[in-house]
């Protein structure tokens, strides 16, 4: 399971990537729940997936608000429908 | 006449100083990059525009140099412009908002016609061919369709963004929308001070020119900014997640 939040972290650090580009490893970088080792696109959550992605959009919004979370959404959408509703993370609802 | 001689160091600096600054963000990896890059190479083909300009005007004594050398600046910046207006409109995910919303969707196809429009009605309605070279004639007709393009994307995206847009990046995206339109103003004057023949070096049009490199300018400044603000906002960031 954990790994399905991982890779929705990789999957909205990619897209911020493709938008802002080095700037958007450096903000996923600061979130503490992440390990990110993004030379190898590898993503690992040490605790609380769901905080963890939501720390993580934080970051993004802070950056350009509402934008962000549409924009995070959508990165997440596909691997969203792997998950029940109340796994959701309260950032991606 | 010294302002038309010398403000095209402010587009040169400002040029300069995006391409440096383009790295930070992924120079051609990423749409703000791209926006950057796009920007800065707009900038540059203005002041090889300028300076061919002053330098047909000041020592060649031509008065308007149109379409001459020029032209290879101030045209080729349009393409330029048009493409950083695009990738900016692809970052920040214009088009999933404007799907979404229907209003906007209206909006985005209004304003490019309205803009088309209005630059048909000033430049080109009931525009007489005779004794015009094919030169001036597809300038005539490229020059204010082209530049049409870019502030239409860019009133676009000013329009759609409402209430999307915060955070740090909010003040330079907004700065550079209004240095798009900004540019079109002087652009959209130049043209019809030229057609009017009442363009002349030292003009109010100069001026406007002046502050939309300025603006453009100061966007690229203020988004640098964003890079040390966002450095300086993580602990209360994390702090926020972790709790």
């Amino acid at each position: 399971m954990d790994d399905i939040f991982a890779q929705i972290a990789a999957k909205i650090i990619e897209q911020q990537e493709s938008i802002i580009g080095p700037v958007a490893v450096e903000q996923a970088k600061q979130v503490s729940k992440l390990k990110v080792d993004w030379p190898n696109h590898n993503v690992k959550i040490s605790s609380d997936p769901q905080g963890a992605i939501d720390s993580l959009v934080a970051q993004y919004k802070e950056l350009f608000g509402q934008i962000a979370v549409e924009s995070c959404k959508e990165a997440a959408a596909q691997l969203l429908n792997q998950l029940k509703p109340e796994q959701f993370p309260s950032s991606l609802k | 006449m010294l302002l038309s001689e010398i403000y095209g160091i402010v587009a040169l600096l400002g040029g300069v100083y995006g391409i440096a600054i383009a790295n930070k963000w992924g120079y051609f990896k990423s749409y703000f990059g791209k926006t950057i890059l796009f920007l800065s190479f707009g900038l540059l083909l203005q002041v090889f525009g300028q300076v061919a300009y002053t330098y047909l005007n000041t020592f060649r004594h031509v008065e308007v140099p149109y379409p001459s050398y020029p032209d290879i600046g101030f045209f080729g910046s349009i393409p330029m412009y048009i493409l950083a207006s695009y990738f900016l409109m692809k970052g920040l995910g214009i088009l999933a908002i404007i799907k979404k919303k229907p209003l906007k969707l209206v909006v985005g196809i209004i304003v490019p016609i309205l803009v088309l429009a209005t630059s048909y009605w000033f430049f080109l309605k009931g525009y007489d061919t005779t004794d015009k070279s094919a030169a001036v004639i597809f300038f005539d007709f490229a020059y204010p369709l082209a530049q049409a393009i870019y502030v239409s994307v860019a009133l676009v995206i000013l329009l759609s963004i409402k209430g999307l847009l915060g955070g740090l990046m909010r003040k330079p995206v907004l700065l550079l929308l209004i240095a798009f339109v900004a540019q079109y103003a002087s652009d959209f004057n130049f043209l019809y001070q030229t057609v009017h023949e009442t363009w002349g070096p030292g003009g109010y049009g100069d001026y406007l020119y002046f502050i939309a490199y300025c603006i453009m300018g100061i966007s690229l400044i203020t988004l640098t900014g964003v890079l040390s603000g966002a450095a300086s906002s993580r602990p209360a960031i994390q702090d926020k997640g972790d709790a």
